[in-house]
């Protein structure tokens, strides 16, 4: 019980802080020193061990209408107490106030590298967009168990700042699962230590489906919203442009882009002219994908984006035009979020220079 | 078909005249094993070094982890297809010794992916081989021998170290004997449940030069079409992993966990009516094709309720076994896989490649790619200091500060056979 | 990113050696290819020979995007799967 006590940093919005409501929601930061409002509670939760040291305070409206300067702002407010722990609200279901909570403990935990924790209702829009860079406390709708939840939080960041806890991960972070701690997962994944190896879990599992008894599924499986197809292309193929595009990692040799062969970000375009003369050499191209057997492609790249096939096609007026453009990426070991990303950031070029449809080539 | 495994432990391992096992020590001439792995005329020399537990020492350029195993009987065939002639493994009896293991580096491999092992602090930990004592066999390739033909070389120099070992224990007392029988053609008269292993042994996607390396009785078997083995093939080495360590190897071969596990419940829980071995595809129809033979060879030849699937490294190979799960499932055969996920950033969900409703029973052997990081060692062996080392995103050597590697090149710390307690948890 | 692309309604065909992802993830115009490593390629044929089964892979993609459709399909060079 010797321990310094840690330093903590609380934000509120004009409601909690204490200033007013609505009328108040387009007010800027203030920085009032010790636990203001909730803090208080906070702060006898806190005991001994913590002390809240300042409280920032701003407006709703404020905050929502200039996200990133806020946060920005927020920063430079807080950074300046050194504190070890950041709690923000909560802010159960209000909308406005779990975006300033989310997006606070986002640029705490990514500038200031402590422990951010708040804490929101499930429906609040806060959570989705910013479940995986804060911890979110998993609270009810209702503000009246504001105590309780605050003591939630508090739990949860003395297992985050604690060595033991949580660890059953291998990798030695210190961090406390979703389910057990209370608060919304983070959408990544650790490893960890299971009580028993994988083939005993397994037999034991098929035995269990075997004999009608339950068993629980160790990777539920993923859900996929459908699409309805888009409309067929609605002139004659004379008519039309068609663009090329791949995920197969087909670039110019030396990567100039530096699309990545595994976990790639980054998509590119190359003016197929140059990129993929009649002529070509195989010695001009480099596969930025690892997971599979690149030498068939590199020996004719054709083989991946048929740039041979459309140009007869375009010479013999079956199509209008090869679209000039190829559009280029990797899709080995990619984020769900950021492929998507690519291909409406990939759309949105080829709208814009008239391309009625495409061929998307993967492997 | 019986096997009978007789292990003996080994507590210690020191240098002599000659080489043998008293009271659970290993006393071992080096120069005779040399000799041994020398008489390969495309091996110009061969370092072999013993390193214990605790050693500040990393190897470098795994290509495998062997344990020391040998048939007793002058009848039988070590390593069958590769050492030794072509007999049916699985039969008669093996000594095993437990508590040595044979590293195998090859110095100059170019393959991307290079396997390591520490001796000490996390590497150690982590990895079920850095508690044992190892020999670390490292050879060089003469002048002129083609790359190809060194790796088999290679391959045969730990096999050749691995027999050796074995057999100094001729004639010690066993400290444990595990009887494997299993007749297959007697499950018509069981009660019991009726499981299955269907093994995705093999995937051809990251072919080095695209040539599939040697796994089965000294054979490739990229181009195979579904088959049925004994599962005591798999323990008495007639399956030899492939020249690169990707969350498997001998080792976790010859004590295949999940045949240990059906073996272990076999005759009580279960009946373990065999094994169907096949490969992964790269198009589309071969991969069709494979999965309805699996699912049939499952069903109607094994007389399967029930199967449980796995495979090796590789995110190409989750389609494959998902196919064949299913194609098992619609005959009403209930199916668990074994799964493994690549990227961190994303759910457990998100993570999986398939989605068929049937597939309701998954274990994850964990995110085998997850970044672990080691510290520097004070030695390297089966390569230098120099060594690349890989990494996704960036170039580092094997004596940098700080290494920092996907968790499936290090020796025995993944085992896609099923055999770690490694889980990966939605956070 | 066909996926991406389709949600926007924009007309697009995944061709790929791997058609069960590309339908599990939704997307509605997917022709199967040849394979993982050789997509609209085959080094058992003779270059001529592959040119025309390219071809015939690229106006059937193109004939693909001209089809009006009702719900995800995965083609094939021939038919459907």
């Amino acid at each position: 019980m010797n321990s310094p006590k840690l330093k903590v940093v609380h934000y509120l919005n004009q409601f909690f802080g204490q200033e007013g409501q609505e009328e108040k929601a387009d007010m800027k930061f203030v920085v009032k020193p010790g636990p203001v409002g909730p803090g208080l509670a906070l702060q006898k939760i806190l005991g001994g061990k913590g002390q809240v040291v300042a409280t920032i305070v701003c407006g709703d409206n404020y905050f929502a209408e200039h996200m990133d300067e806020a946060a920005a702002e927020a920063i430079k407010l807080i950074a300046p107490y050194e504190p070890d722990l950041f709690f923000a609200g909560p802010a159960f279901e209000a909308g406005r106030y779990g975006m300033a909570c989310g997006a606070i403990c986002k640029a705490v935990g990514e500038k200031l590298d402590i422990p951010a924790v708040t804490g929101m209702f499930e429906e609040n829009p806060g959570v989705d967009l910013f479940r995986r860079h804060a911890y979110i406390c998993k609270t009810g709708r209702s503000t009246l168990k504001i105590a309780q939840t605050l003591g939630e939080m508090a739990a949860l960041a003395w297992k985050l700042l604690s060595p033991e806890g949580g660890t059953k991960i291998v990798a030695g972070e210190m961090i406390g699962r979703p389910a057990e701690d209370g608060y919304f997962s983070r959408g990544i994944m650790k490893n960890e230590y299971a009580p028993q190896t994988a083939a005993a879990r397994a037999v034991e599992m098929l035995l269990a489906k075997m004999q009608g008894r339950t068993f629980e599924t160790e990777v539920e499986l993923p859900k996929f919203q459908s699409i309805t197809p888009p409309p067929a292309m609605r002139q004659e193929l004379g008519a039309c442009e068609i663009a090329l595009i791949s995920d197969g990692g087909l670039v110019p040799k030396g990567n100039p882009h530096g699309i990545r062969g595994r976990g790639n970000l980054v998509w590119a375009v190359y003016d197929l002219e140059s990129f993929l003369p009649e002529n070509y050499s195989p010695a001009n191209y480099e596969i930025a994908h690892t997971g599979y057997y690149p030498a068939r492609v590199l020996e004719n790249p054709n083989r991946l984006i048929p740039v041979d096939i459309l140009r007869d096609l375009e010479r013999e007026k079956v199509i209008a035009k090869l679209h000039p453009l190829f559009y280029s990426t990797s899709g080995n070991g990619v984020m769900q979020k950021r492929c998507e990303e690519m291909g409406e950031e990939i759309l949105q070029e080829m709208k814009k220079r008239g391309v009625d449809g495409a061929i998307l080539t993967s492997t | 078909m019986k096997l009978q495994v007789e292990t003996v432990e080994i507590k210690n391992v020191q240098a002599g005249p000659k080489t043998y096992v008293s009271d659970h020590q290993l006393y071992v001439n080096l120069q005779e094993l040399e000799k041994i792995i020398l008489a390969d005329g495309r091996i110009q020399s061969v370092n072999l070094d013993w390193v214990y537990p605790g050693d500040r020492v990393r190897i470098v350029n795994v290509v495998d982890v062997i344990q020391p195993r040998c048939k007793m009987d002058p009848a039988e065939e070590d390593f069958p297809g590769w050492l030794g002639k072509l007999k049916t493994a699985g039969e008669g009896r093996t000594r095993s010794l437990q508590g040595v293991s044979v590293i195998l580096s090859n110095p100059v491999s170019k393959r991307s992916y290079s396997g390591i092992l520490d001796m000490f602090e996390k590497g150690a930990e982590w990895s079920k081989y850095g508690k044992l004592i190892n020999l670390c066999v490292n050879p060089q390739p003469a002048g002129s021998t083609e790359e190809r033909d060194f790796e088999v070389a290679v391959k045969l120099a730990g096999l050749k170290a691995a027999v050796y070992l074995a057999k100094a224990a001729e004639g010690h007392p066993a400290d444990q004997v595990e009887v494997f029988d299993l007749d297959l053609s007697r499950q018509k008269e069981s009660t019991l449940p009726r499981v299955a292993y269907a093994f995705l042994l093999y995937t051809p996607q990251h072919d080095y030069q695209g040539i599939s390396d040697p796994v089965l009785y000294g054979a490739e078997i990229s181009q195979s079409l579904p088959m049925i083995l004994h599962p005591n093939e798999i323990l008495d080495g007639g399956i030899v992993n492939p020249h690169t360590i990707r969350g498997m190897d001998t080792y976790s071969l010859q004590n295949h966990a999940v045949v240990k596990e059906l073996y272990q419940r076999h005759g009580q829980e279960l009946f373990f009516t065999g094994v169907v071995v096949y490969v992964a595809s790269l198009e589309p129809v071969k991969r069709q094709r494979a999965a309805m033979m699996v699912g049939h060879l499952v069903k109607n030849v094994l007389g399967a309720d029930g199967v449980i699937l796995n495979k090796v490294h590789g995110g190409m190979p989750h389609i494959d076994m998902a196919l064949a799960a299913e194609a098992c499932e619609k005959q009403g055969v209930k199916s668990v896989l074994l799964i493994q996920f690549f990227e961190s950033g994303t759910s457990l969900a998100e993570g999986a490649l398939f989605n068929s409703q049937t597939l309701d029973a998954v274990v994850n052997v964990g995110q085998t790619l997850e970044r672990i990081h080691l510290a520097r060692a004070d030695k390297i062996l089966g390569g230098s200091a120099g060594t690349r080392i890989y990494n996704p995103h960036f170039t580092q050597k094997a004596d940098d500060a700080v290494i920092d590697i996907e968790g499936f090149l290090l020796a025995g710390f993944h085992d896609h056979l099923g055999g770690s307690k490694i889980k990966a948890v939605d956070y | 990113m066909a996926a991406a692309i389709e949600r926007q309604g924009f007309p697009v065909v995944n061709i790929t050696a791997v058609p069960t992802v590309s339908s599990m993830i939704g997307v509605t115009r997917v022709l199967r290819g040849e394979s993982v490593v050789n997509l609209l390629g085959n080094i058992a044929i003779s270059p001529v020979q592959e040119k025309m089964l390219r071809r015939k892979y690229v106006l059937r993609a193109l004939e693909i995007l001209r089809m009006d459709l009702k719900e995800k399909q995965v083609f094939t060079l021939e038919g459907t799967e």
